[in-house]
């Protein structure tokens, strides 16, 4: 029962033409839906809301013949935007300024709720302005617009409803997209929530809770890295355990909140006072301080160079804390007994220093509190005694430690005093007085070399003013200079400065260098002997034949003195070859116009072989010691040694 | 009686005669544009003006007039404009028929209501073709005319079933007939070449649960008529409320409160469209 009642064959024709056309219509549509699956935002290569807009344009293309197209997106303020403009054409009547109008005219927002193409005329040439909403089920996403020739309006309604698909999973597309980049916030946003309570709870899992200290865990974590850090390096670590005397009957006697309050209070003020402290060179401390638990503190100490800055450190750390504090509206006086353990010396496990500064710290308490022990009492430990000679050697300067005692030179006939040599000696407070073996290496290690050395010439100009005689007739006097002075540039005018400061001719310092220590840098010592040679100080080559000088290079250097090594000395009475050896030697400064001195002489045999060779000038025990100033000056106002 | 009679019986209730037959031809035919629609139309002057007010009332709230047909074909779209002008047919075709046991001015209402109800319903579904539910809501009591045109005097019997037994009357429908007004709506929309998502959706609008292909449009249909019964905006004969199906309301998928929205949003156009479509 059809509407039609048509029944002859050309119509039948007529529908079987328009039903096959329509078939393949449907065909194409489905083709074309079957591509907008390209289009679902889905996948991070087609997230972008770019691409998804790319996509169902060249969709629309294959449904519509379209003079121009745009896609209005709706942005998060709920106002459209113009995202994608296909054609613009602004010379031309421009879609764009279309939609201005009708949205100022109110039939775009009509537009919005229809669900379904809306074909409106164009202001121009019978074109129509076709518009369709881009909305899922709850959300208006946008709208699309496109400019159509007249003929084009006459669509095929499967075209129209095709478009309403692509465009309705444009929308979705859209929002997929969307859901996915908030998805990826909210992730991300989790993941900066679980990393922050991470570190949190790492924090917590490290920390005291009571004073936000490192904790035990951490303590010994940091302890570990900097012995590693420090394994076989020039500086220390020291390790210092803290324990608040008395703590437990203040808890028992306050209860556990004053216990806690005092923690905290001692905590902050030691965490001040380490920030406050600075070591020898005006640096601060890289210190860890740490609650181990209970009112133990624990404070790890790293590149340290003397024990007299920890010492020091730990002073003021044992004073600071014995202090009066209000807890809980109380006066509670605290100290504290500290154990100190140095790496490396107290050993290089973290285990073994936390057990010996805790053996040092239950001594400390045991002497009667307030106060510190350092673990190693070994001072007959060279390594130890090094480091403590070390720390000494720093303050000897400016304690007036140092002190020098001088050697006459003699001229063998007559026995008169020609000069002298100046030989530093350190008047330890506890060890007595010290050779400068004892110190020299560690001071050349130190640097403090230079300082010493300057220290002994300014003291020899000021021994020689001292002595209240005419310049011309001051005797001669010889100072050791090391080979890392030698390498000190300025040194030549270092050296003039302080003659001329202290008013003595320079030409009354002698300079003794080794013949070792001139072979190791021949042309350094060239240039060094120039430059003091050019300023009036004069020099000689100490322990000479000991090392192996060639004619030529001695020949080169502009020296004035040899002297002759005390072991060619000690050989001249076991027999004729010896003896031949320093005739040679002599024979050799007269070629070379260089004075000569023997030293060394110990007895009046070596005294007579050598007058005899010619060598008129003699150092040694068999004339005198090296004596204090007080000696010596008493020596040259006598004039004359007689050997005894 | 059986279906078949209701369908066969009088061919001239179930089909079209001259300028309807045409517009309703070219309406079905899916590969039709916005010119052969609109040729179509403006063979009737009654539907072509009652298609013109309509496309300008707030319905489709365009912001300004539509003065052409072609141009509010155009604006309202291929797909809607169908459903439009297939309801206005529809109502002017049925219009002058006479039937006894209902009043026809309160049939339409209640047509139109739940017509108007569907449409909104899916209008707040963002459904992309509201125009659809609207015509299957306003023909899905088609059934119920067709049958007492048929049963004339006998329809007294019907209704006194429903008076006896206190029941709805598409359960009297049942008890009298063996089946009730839906059966034979969706028999006539099959016979007219709808859709079949409109022949299942009127079939089944008192069943929706059978409705096995287009669930969503029948539960749509349903939920609306019982909505219009309940509201009284208009009757086709139901003394009682038919009670909604809770997996219907359940498919349809809109949260109670917003029904207050739907409502009284098909209650604004209702009145416009009682006064183009019924006056």
């Amino acid at each position: 029962m059809s509407p039609s009642h048509q029944t002859n064959e050309d119509s039948l024709r007529e529908r079987l033409r328009y039903l096959e056309e329509a078939l393949e219509s449907n065909a194409y549509a489905m083709d074309v839906l079957g591509a907008t699956t390209a289009i679902f935002g889905d996948t991070n290569r087609n997230r972008s809301p770019e691409q998804i807009v790319q996509g169902t344009l060249e969709s629309v293309h294959r449904l519509l013949t379209t003079r121009d197209m745009a896609i209005y997106i709706l942005d998060s303020d709920s106002s459209f935007n113009l995202f994608h403009h296909e054609n613009p054409d602004p010379a031309h009547h421009d879609l764009a300024d279309t939609i201005e109008e009708l949205i100022e005219e109110g039939t775009f927002s009509w537009a919005l709720h229809q669900n379904h193409p809306v074909c409106l005329p164009a202001r121009l040439d019978g074109e129509s302005v076709l518009l369709h909403v881009i909305a899922t089920r709850t959300r208006i996403r946008g709208m699309f617009a496109a400019r159509l020739a007249p003929q084009e309006l006459q669509r095929h309604e499967i075209t129209l409803s095709t478009l309403t698909m692509v465009l309705f999973n444009a929308a979705y597309a859209l929002e997929s997209a969307e859901l996915f980049q908030i998805m990826d916030r909210r992730q991300k946003a989790l993941q900066r929530i679980t990393e922050r309570q991470s570190r949190e709870l790492l924090h917590h899992m490290s920390h005291d809770s009571l004073t936000n200290l490192p904790n035990r865990m951490l303590f010994g974590d940091r302890l570990a890295q900097a012995l590693d850090r420090h394994a076989g390096g020039p500086s220390h670590v020291a390790l210092m355990l803290l324990d608040l005397d008395n703590f437990k009957r203040l808890n028992d006697s306050l209860g556990h909140r004053a216990g806690d309050e005092l923690i905290r209070k001692v905590a902050k003020d030691l965490g001040d006072l380490l920030e406050r402290a600075r070591d020898r060179n005006g640096q601060p401390f890289r210190a860890t301080l740490s609650r181990l638990g209970g009112d133990e503190f624990g404070i790890l100490v790293e590149d340290i160079e003397s024990l007299e800055g920890v010492v020091r450190l730990v002073t003021d750390i044992v004073r600071t804390t014995a202090v009066e504090r209000h807890i809980l509206d109380h006066p509670v006086v605290t100290s504290a007994s500290c154990g100190i353990a140095v790496f490396p010396y107290d050993g290089d496990q973290p285990d073994h220093l936390l057990s010996h500064a805790d053996a040092a710290m239950n001594e400390a308490k045991q002497r009667g509190r307030n106060g510190f022990r350092f673990y190693t009492q070994d001072l007959h430990s060279r390594t130890y005694r090094h480091f403590q000679l070390e720390n000494e050697l720093g303050r000897a300067i400016a304690e007036d430690q140092l002190v020098l005692h001088y050697q006459p030179k003699v001229e063998l006939g007559s026995g008169r005093i020609i000069g002298g040599e100046a030989l530093i000696r350190w008047q330890h407070p506890k060890l007595g007085l010290l050779p400068p073996s004892h110190f020299i290496e560690i001071a050349e290690d130190m640097t403090l070399i230079e300082e010493i050395g300057e220290w002994v010439l300014r003291q020899v100009c000021r021994d020689l003013k001292a002595l209240k005689i005419r310049p011309d007739d001051l005797p001669r006097i010889a100072v050791n200079v090391s080979a890392r002075q030698l390498r000190q540039p300025e040194l030549a005018q270092r050296f003039f400065a302080i003659t001329e400061q202290e008013g003595i001719p320079a030409d009354r310092i002698e300079l003794e260098l080794t013949e070792t220590t001139i072979m190791d840098d021949p042309q350094g010592a060239a240039r060094m002997f120039q430059a003091l040679r050019s300023v009036g100080i004069l020099l000689a080559v100490d322990d000479f034949g000991s090392g192996n000088a060639s004619l030529m290079q001695l020949k080169q250097l502009p020296a004035d003195t040899l002297k002759i090594d005390r072991s060619f000395i000690r050989d001249l009475e076991q027999g004729e070859s010896n003896v031949n050896l320093v005739r040679a030697i002599v024979l050799m400064a007269r070629t070379l116009g260089l004075e000569l001195i023997a030293e060394g002489v110990e007895t009046q045999r070596q005294a007579d072989i050598l007058q005899e060779l010619d060598c008129q000038h003699a150092q040694g025990f068999l004339f005198s010691h090296p004596v204090p100033f007080a000696d010596w000056r008493a020596l040259l106002r006598k004039g004359t040694i007689t050997p005894a | 009686m059986t279906l078949d009679d209701f369908i066969a019986e009088e061919s001239a209730l179930c089909s079209f005669s001259g300028s309807y037959n045409t517009i309703f031809s070219c309406l079905n035919d899916p590969g039709a544009n916005v010119a052969t629609i609109t040729e179509a139309v403006e063979l009737d002057p009654t539907i072509a003006a009652k298609t013109l007010k309509l496309a300008n009332s707030s319905l489709y709230g365009f912001p300004e007039p539509i003065e052409t047909l072609h141009r509010a074909v155009s604006i309202i779209g291929l797909q809607q404009i169908r459903q439009i002008v297939m309801s206005t047919v529809v109502i002017e075709h049925f219009r002058g028929l006479p039937v006894i046991g209902v009043d026809m001015e309160s049939f339409w209402r209640h047509s139109l209501a739940v017509g108007a109800l569907a449409r909104s319903i899916a209008r707040f579904r963002r459904e992309g073709n509201i125009e659809r539910l609207y015509l299957y809501g306003l023909t899905h009591d088609l059934g119920r005319l067709l049958m007492f045109l048929q049963l004339a005097e006998r329809t007294e019997e019907v209704i006194g079933i429903r008076e006896r037994d206190g029941t709805l009357l598409f359960e009297a429908e049942t008890a009298f007939l063996g089946f009730d007004h839906a059966s034979i709506g969706g028999a006539l929309m099959d016979a007219w070449g709808m859709p079949p998502a409109h022949v299942e959706a009127i079939r089944y609008h008192h069943a929706p649960n059978d409705a096995r292909a287009f669930p969503t449009e029948t539960a749509i249909v349903h939920v609306a008529d019982s909505i219009a019964n309940a509201l009284r905006l208009g009757s086709s004969g139901e003394r009682f409320v038919p009670p909604v199906d809770p997996d219907a309301f359940e498919r349809i998928g809109l949260e109670m409160p917003l029904y207050d929205e739907i409502t009284s949003h098909a209650r604004q156009q209702l009145d416009q469209m009682i006064t183009i479509l019924l006056d």
